[in-house]
């Protein structure tokens, strides 16, 4: 028991998505089985298989470089080829407090600065992998499913 | 109606625990020849929801306590209990015979690993010198952005492999839960069948890979019944080779 308490297993998964996958999405069929009547679950399952990475993921990305930038020039992690794996663990821990908060707002620049380039007839013009509006709609749910995960898991 | 869970040896003691239903039923075990199923009996207008899928799990992992099982798909039902004996029993003996013969003291596993993505990317634009340029456009940001997600694959799929490399030697055998290559996808979704007797090892390469990968959220579930592991589609089906040799399979 003492091993299984440091190694933190857990008896089930506690997420209900996690339960979803095991139960529906796998185990035997039994030939000319009848099925009962599920309600709420098969909606739940495809719900939280839907993952695009859109548009607003990749300046996501692009706004955290830009935090690793706004650092203080001895906490810079840049010089390309010098940084091995050994040093990556140092370089993460003394980035870690500057981007901490880097995931929280990046939401609110991303669509501030979207908000404010979508008047520029220019920019718009100009930008073929902009994704439709329609494409934000899955992202929508995202969140709800994050949430989920981290409220059970 | 008759819902069944799975199909356990006969002899198998009946689970310590309530089933699907409102209020939880009792779960008995139906018998034929050499072999149990696990069985719960419900009202015919009866409609399962999220509490039933738990309780189909738990039912499953009490089993497994005391033997080998074999996981049905949720929401099977027979009409009566001799549907049960002739539609999932005796339908499949010999199969299921052999398939609970290979299964015999193997357990499911499931190990999950999320790494921290501002951390990640700090790290990778970090190494391979990724800025920014000031007053940078839409475009630029886009491709930077663009640029920054194909490393940020790349150190996860590393991460991943190294993490795999360490446990996989512990494994009978082990199968990605689900697959997906995309910026946001976690590091790790893995199942791992793993000899009963090697529980213990298991566990101290899992917390081999916790103190080497300290950065690295690790998820870790067990022991499940081998669903992952039984993945022949429908009963009775003609033999195939053992779905639970080290697969190996790595699709990203």
């Amino acid at each position: 028991m003492t091993v299984a308490l440091q190694s933190n297993r857990s008896p089930r998964p506690s997420s209900l998505a996690d339960v979803l996958d095991l139960v529906l999405d796998k185990g035997v069929v039994i030939d000319a089985y009848v099925r009962l009547a599920l309600v709420g679950i098969e909606i739940l399952t495809l719900d939280a298989r839907i993952v695009i990475a859109s548009v607003d993921t990749y300046l996501r990305f692009a706004e955290a470089v830009n935090r690793l930038d706004l650092q203080p020039q001895e906490q810079a992690t840049g010089l390309p080829g010098l940084i091995g794996d050994l040093q990556e663990g140092g370089a993460r821990k003394k980035t870690k407090g500057a981007l901490s908060g880097a995931a929280n707002s990046a939401k609110e620049v991303v669509s501030s600065m979207r908000g404010d380039e979508d008047d520029e007839e220019e920019e718009t013009r100009s930008r073929p992998r902009r994704a439709p509006a329609g494409r934000s709609a899955p992202r929508s749910r995202r969140p709800s499913r994050r949430r989920e995960d981290d409220e059970e898991g | 109606m008759y819902y069944v869970y799975g199909v356990v040896r006969e002899g198998h003691p009946p689970p310590k625990r309530k089933g699907v239903g409102a209020p939880p039923a009792d779960v008995t075990l139906v018998e034929s020849a050499s072999l149990a199923a696990a069985v719960t009996e419900l009202p015919d207008d009866y409609v399962a929801g999220e509490e039933d899928a738990r309780a189909h799990l738990n039912v499953l992992i009490a089993l497994l306590k005391d033997g080998t099982v074999i996981p049905l798909r949720m929401g099977t039902v027979e009409p009566d209990e001799e549907a049960v004996r002739t539609d999932v029993l005796d339908s499949a003996q010999a199969e299921m015979g052999r398939r609970l013969d290979a299964l015999d003291g193997l357990v499911e596993l499931h190990v999950d690993a999320d790494d921290d993505e501002s951390e990640s990317i700090a790290a990778v634009a970090g190494a391979a010198g990724v800025r920014i340029p000031a007053h940078a456009d839409l475009d630029t940001k886009l491709e930077i952005g663009q640029q920054v997600a194909s490393l940020l694959v790349e150190h996860r799929r590393r991460l991943a492999e190294e993490i795999l490399a360490e446990l996989r030697p512990f494994a009978a055998g082990d199968t990605p839960r689900s697959v997906g290559a995309g910026p946001e996808d976690p590091v790790l979704r893995w199942a791992f069948l793993v000899k009963r007797d090697d529980l213990e090892s298991f566990d101290d390469a899992v917390i081999a890979v916790r103190s080497h990968h300290p950065s690295v959220a690790i998820r870790y579930v067990g022991p499940l019944p081998p669903a992952h592991f039984v993945d022949w589609d429908r009963v009775p089906a003609e033999a195939k080779p053992d779905s639970f040799s080290a697969q190996g399979r790595w699709s990203w």
